[in-house]
């Protein structure tokens, strides 16, 4: 009989421990009302493509690395590109000094790939070559959220990469850099758009010490380039 | 006569309160900050609380025993009594420019280094001039150039990276992520070294 109602306890704490497990899940999960659900997921947009667009300042889209030709009519596309979702997910103040930042850079891409687009021998006589040829974001995950519109506040916590190409010592190596980003954002619904209006608290935590940073030595660019484009950052992250 | 002397005696009282109130005066000992910051890079002092951003205090230990004494507004008193300053990477650095006149060596770093054969770029703090930085300057990164700094750590002297020993330029020592006596640009590590502005400040 003792047996019997100590089996019946155990299930029975067995259940309520469960119930509990779940119901803290759930709770946990619906910090965000769910009039807001939408809300969120179009401010963790707003924020990741944001991410994404100040990673790529000084990436040199494919396209330039991959002929010789004249490609100046890309380059205006791309930078009307970025420069449109910039001042998308950006209000004003915020997207004039990103843009900033992006012509300033550009200048430093497209003078860096008149360099590669020539022979090593000159390419060496120039400078060493510096190239990051992506960029991005993984792992990202939202905490601390506000809603409350037309204000928002989110802290995002992400994984941010990038593939580089360096010339050193007459090699060239190619480098995948990892990092755990944590920022704040707060953000402002303007028409229907949500649009960061203030970033702060930017924490980086770099990779843990035995991480590789790099992958490759090659002897010439196009070896490097082909391997670089293989790179898998899921495969490589450190986090 | 009379008039003369009471010149002189204002002039005197006026130079002593101009070069006595003017900026705080006190002997810093690098060679001690150093000691320190190569001594707490990897294994933390338990003296003091270890924060999950750990970077700013770390500094803030490191200039402590290197002599900057502290005050009513940079202080550690314990685990849960320190000012803003001490932690806060953006606060110190408003500190020390406010409070020490510490020179500013390195305006918003750009890459305009010099490339040196085998040795990697930007080896210098001090870009322009390419002299070897001793181990009294605090260097704050603003990884997104937003005007908010977000990083500090500590140039510990001139030699080769730890990471790469063909990296010849000033080292620093920093927390969060620890490293020991790397290039102080960290530029190798950080996936925002395109938008990040670097400020030196020599105490």
């Amino acid at each position: 009989m003792t047996k019997l109602l100590n089996s019946r306890l155990f299930v029975a704490i067995l259940v309520v421990a469960c119930l509990s497990f779940v119901l803290a899940f759930s709770v946990a999960a619906n910090d965000i009302p769910e009039s807001n659900q939408q809300d969120l997921a179009e401010i963790i947009e707003c924020v990741t493509t944001a991410e994404e667009l100040v990673l790529a300042v000084g990436v040199t889209p494919d396209f330039m690395l991959d002929n010789n030709i004249d490609c100046s009519t890309e380059i205006e596309e791309y930078e009307s590109s970025q420069k449109s979702q910039i001042n998308r997910v950006y209000s004003e103040d915020m997207a004039s000094q990103i843009i900033l930042q992006y012509d300033n850079n550009m200048d430093a891409v497209i003078n860096q790939n008149a360099t590669t687009n020539t022979t090593s021998e000159d390419a060496v006589a120039t400078s060493p070559l510096d190239i990051t040829i992506d960029s991005g974001i993984m792992d990202f995950s939202a905490n601390n959220s506000i809603i409350n519109p037309p204000y928002a506040k989110i802290t995002a916590d992400f994984v941010a990469w990038d593939i580089r190409i360096l010339e050193e010592n007459n090699k060239f190596n190619v480098y995948m850099t990892m990092s755990n980003v944590i920022r704040s954002f707060e953000l402002s619904n303007e028409n229907g758009n949500w649009r960061i209006t203030q970033a702060s608290d930017t924490n980086q935590i770099f990779a843990p010490d035995d991480y590789e940073y790099q992958k490759g030595t090659f002897a010439t660019f196009e070896e490097a380039l082909a391997f670089a484009k293989t790179l898998d950052p899921e495969t490589n992250n450190p986090f | 006569m009379k008039k003369i002397k009471t010149f002189i005696l204002m002039l005197s009282l006026l130079t002593f309160t101009i070069v006595g109130f003017s900026a705080p005066t006190y002997a810093y000992n690098a060679t001690k900050a150093v000691k320190y910051a190569d001594t707490y890079v990897s294994n933390p002092n338990s003296a003091y609380r270890k924060f999950t951003f750990d970077c700013t205090n770390f500094v803030s230990q490191i200039m402590h025993a290197g002599g900057l004494n502290m005050n009513g507004n940079w202080y550690y008193n314990g685990r849960n009594d320190y000012s803003r300053t001490w932690t806060i990477a953006d606060d110190l650095k408003n500190y020390l420019k406010n409070n020490y006149g510490a020179t500013r060596l390195s305006d918003g770093w750009t890459k305009n280094g010099t490339y040196h054969g085998s040795i990697w770029l930007y080896p210098y703090i001090n870009n322009s001039s390419n002299i070897p930085t001793s181990g009294d300057v605090v260097i704050f990164y603003d990884w997104e150039d937003d005007g908010i700094i977000d990083h500090a750590s500590y140039c510990v002297g001139t030699g080769y990276a730890t990471s790469e020993t063909t990296l010849y330029g000033d080292l620093i020592n920093q927390h969060t992520k620890e490293r020991v006596r790397e290039l102080w640009h960290l530029d190798k590590f950080n996936t925002h070294r395109a938008t990040t502005a670097i400020y030196a400040f020599r105490l």
